[in-house]
């Protein structure tokens, strides 16, 4: 034991001195025999002393241990876990920061959580919500603090009233291998616990949706594509992999062209995806496609942009809806449009349509064409412009009656063409119904009907002429039987009278009876129509008729030839008709030949056999005198040549020609069983060729026939009708010249003055009407007499004695003919008075 | 159940002085590697037990007693050098 160094002697300094150095040589020794891997000698009281070195180094040790425990100490606090070391029994031993902080927060428990407390127990007597995890977590350690477990570790909730709270109770031994005690840890896992649900619930609604939606667009039929900005699959609906023949993950990640696209329409599909990538605006479009399945259709399809939040095009999603159906209906409507339009087109009607107010709203090719008018002119009410004044009311009538009944309608009208003439038209017009029963539209065809009009017009004049004949028939019936006994009657008279005077006078009242029963024969062959007598007719001598006839009456300038067989047959026909119908052929002959030609006449004997009958249907086999009459004239165009036997048709000028002649000509060329055939060349001439049917006893037949051809011809003698009647004059004229004479006409006297003044010295006869206006009959023959006191007059008159007959000189008027008289009276007449003139020069 | 233990030792240390500490680690750490676990170890703090350590005639620490099997052996040091533990044991040749 060491004092205060005051008590401390010399003696006891040695001592002091020896006891040191004898310590410290027991330590050297200690040390060497050691090795220095000793700390401490145990002194037999049972203290122990530490070696110098020990001491010294357990000093730093136990800075270093308190510097450790202090860090062990702030790494506790600085968890963010509630910690509590527990000893063995489950006495609290130590808690940190956080679990200090908690009970405090929780101050329900504060003071059982504290340090000294047994854990254990406190668990075990908790009460409320989390008793349950109390006790468990009081289970738990104790497992531990036993070593039946390593460690262990429990998730469990505690609920504040405020929030929801889960932790997780993490016990682990304290020491490894002594039982002394556990480590305690509460971790709030709250945030991760929320976290986790909310992701869960997340992944579980986005699972849902994304089930819904690949429901949704594997039941959709239209194909939905989404494309990336490389144009390549990122999805694809079942629709359109069942199109494709491939799985989802088949197609996904590849192009068109690796899908089996063509080229040109993948290039296309590419383009219009580059474009949705690049402008953000939607794309729709439609195309042909053969998928490689093999079904083939045609696709309409809408690119649209998915944006991201930025507004750039993140995908572009692809729909696409199969319009085959639709395509195929669509080709179907414009064909069936193409084939109305054809059909317009093709119809010489016109066509038309307007909506239901009856204006024209869109062009109208058809009445355009036809009237001439442009769309200007006929859109709105225009087109009622062309349309004949007269006319305009009664279609106005019928149309308005039709929009109120919403019927269809017809009317006729005449509308104007281009050169402005009128056509008479027939309108059919049926209103389009909408579905609420008002007019929506009216189609209408306007037909050409003038034609059929004035055909319907010529039947009516026929059917007039036809009643008029049948009724003059009747009367000359009647008369017929009025004048038979009359004629029966004179003959007997004659027998028994006596008396000359008498005599006389049954002789006139003879020979009028019988010019009446000539009328009524005349009348009653009119009535007949155009047949005639059958007769066998030598055709030599109606050739040779006509042949005199034209010789005098044509014009120079036309050339004449004549050319018959040697032997022609007989014909069995009409010879009055047969004369008309050649007389007719050549008048016409010559008016084709206004400045001169030939006109040829021949007659031959013919025999037309099958192979003519085939070619030409309307001629029968047999033996026939054909008659040919050609001209050298202007010909006809061949829609004039198709019309020319129609009746009323001529090409001459309104007081030239009736239109009769030739339909006349066929008349009577069919009733003899015969058939005409015309050849024409514009520019070079026509010919008519006429088959009469030659007579059975034909040929060399010898029955000749001479009726009425005795009738007595001029010598080309000029003669001077003057008569105030034109028709009179003209048939005068006509019978003159058709019997070879010359004739120069005058309707007055004073004009015929003024002709026998000018060719005194040509005119060999003067015929003329007695009862004239102005300058009477006797007035002009006393003119004429004075002119010329020798000239050669025949008078004309109704009535016996007219006017100043009595102040003619004698012999001034050689021949009186009574009015009506019959051409064979008036050229016997002639004959006779000529045949005097020239005895008495 | 308990096992039976075919190794027992008392080791004498002195708190935590730094020899005694290495001897507690050298004799872990050598029994675990070479007896396999059949071992029991005590140790005794001198500076708690004084009475145990006079008793059993321990002068220094720290101080390795070899209980079992016997006879008792007696070894001084942090024991680094493994042999005498070895040589005591009848492990190796002395």
């Amino acid at each position: 034991m060491i004092t205060s160094p005051a008590f401390v002697g010399n003696d006891q300094q040695d001592e002091i001195a020896s006891l040191v150095r004898q310590l410290h040589e027991t330590q050297k020794r200690l040390r060497e025999m050691t090795g220095g891997e000793i700390d401490a000698v145990l002194l037999p009281d049972g203290q122990s002393y530490l070696l110098h070195e020990a001491q010294a180094q357990l000093q730093s040790s136990e800075a270093t241990q308190r510097h450790l425990a202090e860090t062990q100490v702030a790494i506790l606090n600085a968890l963010p876990a509630n910690i509590a070391l527990v000893d063995s029994h489950g006495t609290i031993l130590s808690t940190n920061e956080s679990w200090r902080r908690f009970a405090t927060a929780n101050a329900l428990h504060g003071p059982e959580f504290a340090v000294g407390e047994n854990y254990l127990d406190v668990c075990e007597r908790a009460t409320g919500n989390c008793s349950e995890e109390a006790r468990a977590t009081a289970a738990g350690i104790r497992r531990v603090l036993n070593k039946e477990v390593a460690d262990f570790t429990m998730e469990y909730p505690c609920h504040s009233p405020t929030e929801k709270r889960w932790f997780l109770l993490r016990v682990s031994p304290m020491h490894e291998d002594k039982s002394g005690g556990a480590v305690v840890m509460h971790i709030n896992i709250t945030e991760q616990k929320l976290a986790a649900q909310e992701f869960e619930e997340l992944s579980r609604r986005t699972d849902l949706r994304e089930r819904l939606l690949s429901t949704a667009l594997a039941s959709m039929r239209d194909f939905a594509q989404i494309y990336d900005r490389s144009g390549r699959i990122l999805f694809a609906n079942q629709p359109l992999l069942d199109l494709w023949g491939l799985t989802l993950d088949q197609v996904v990640g590849r192009n068109f062209i690796e899908l089996g696209y063509p080229v040109d329409l993948a290039q296309k599909l590419n383009m219009q995806l580059q474009k949705v990538f690049e402008t953000g605006q939607e794309v729709t479009d439609e195309t042909p496609y053969k998928s490689p399945t093999g079904v083939e259709g045609y696709y309409e399809y809408i690119f649209s942009p998915a944006l991201s939040a930025d507004g750039t095009v993140d995908f572009v999603i692809g729909s696409t809806r199969d319009v085959t159906l639709r395509k195929q209906e669509e080709a179907e409507v414009r064909f069936n449009e193409q084939r109305y339009r054809s059909l317009v087109q093709a119809t010489t009607a016109i066509v038309w349509d307007t909506p239901a107010s009856g204006e024209f709203t869109v062009e109208q090719p058809g009445w355009t064409s036809f009237t001439g008018q442009t769309f200007e002119e006929l859109r709105g009410t225009g087109w009622l412009n062309a349309i004949h004044p007269e006319d305009r009311a009664e279609t106005a009538r019928v149309w308005s009656e039709a929009v109120t009944n919403r019927s269809r309608y017809t009317v006729e009208h005449r509308i104007q063409t281009p050169d402005k003439t009128y056509r008479n038209m027939f309108v059919r017009a049926v209103p389009i119904l909408g579905e609420d029963g008002t007019i929506r539209q009216w189609i209408g065809i306007h037909t050409d009907i003038t034609e059929r009009k004035q055909l319907e017009n010529q039947f009516l004049r026929a059917q007039r002429m036809e009643s008029i004949g049948t009724l003059a028939g009747g009367i000359a019936h009647d008369l017929n039987n009025i004048l038979a006994p009359i004629l029966m009657a004179i003959d007997l008279l004659k027998l028994t009278a006596t008396d000359p005077q008498a005599k006389d006078l049954l002789q006139t009242i003879g020979v009028s009876a019988k010019r009446g029963a000539d009328i009524v024969r005349q009348v009653l062959s009119f009535a007949r129509g155009v047949e005639g007598d059958r007769i066998e007719v030598q055709p030599q001598h109606l050739i040779a008729d006509l042949e005199n006839i034209i010789k005098d009456t044509f014009p120079k300038n036309i050339r004449l030839q004549f050319s018959l067989p040697e032997k022609p047959w007989m014909i069995l026909g009409d010879p009055t008709q047969i004369h008309q119908i050649l007389l007719n052929l050549c008048v016409n002959a010559r008016d084709a030949m206004p400045h001169g030609g030939t006109l040829t006449v021949n007659l031959e004997n013919c025999v037309l056999d099958e192979h003519y009958v085939a070619m030409n249907l309307q001629a029968k086999a047999g033996n026939y005198v054909q008659i040919g009459v050609t001209d050298t004239g202007m010909g006809m165009p061949p829609d004039i040549l198709n019309k020319i036997f129609e009746p009323f048709f001529t090409t001459k000028g309104p007081n030239e020609g009736t239109g009769l002649g030739l339909s006349t000509v066929m008349a009577i060329v069919k009733s003899h069983g015969g058939n005409v055939n015309v050849y024409s060349e514009q520019g070079k001439g026509t010919t008519f060729r006429i088959y009469l049917p030659a007579a059975e006893t034909s040929p060399g037949s010898a029955k000749t026939q001479t009726q009425d051809l005795t009738m007595p011809l001029g010598n080309g003698e000029t003669i001077l009708v003057i008569d105030d009647e034109a028709s009179i004059l003209d048939i005068t004229t006509q019978t003159l010249t058709a019997f070879g004479y010359r004739v120069l006409c005058a309707t007055d006297g004073a004009e015929a003055i003024a002709l026998y003044a000018e060719n005194k010295k040509n005119i060999a006869l003067v015929l003329t009407d007695m009862a004239m206006p102005i300058m009477d009959g006797a007035a002009v023959i006393r003119a004429l007499l004075r002119i010329n006191p020798a000239v050669t007059i025949i008078a004309a008159s109704g009535l016996k004695v007219t006017g100043d007959v009595t102040q003619i000189p004698a012999g001034g008027i050689k021949h009186f003919l009574m009015k009506p008289y019959t051409s064979g009276t008036l050229l016997k007449s002639i004959r006779s008075v000529l045949a005097d003139s020239i005895k008495s020069d | 159940m308990k096992k039976t233990l075919a190794f027992k030792f008392r080791l004498y240390v002195a708190g935590d002085s730094p020899n005694s500490t290495k001897a507690i680690a050298n004799l872990q750490a050598l029994c675990r590697e070479i007896l396999s676990d059949q071992h029991e170890i005590e140790v005794v703090d001198v500076l708690r037990e004084p009475e145990r350590a006079l008793k059993d005639g321990v002068l220094l620490t720290p101080m390795l007693l070899k209980l079992s099997p016997g006879p008792i052996r007696k070894i001084v040091g942090s024991l680094n050098n493994r042999e005498p533990i070895m040589q005591a044991l009848g492990l190796s040749l002395p």
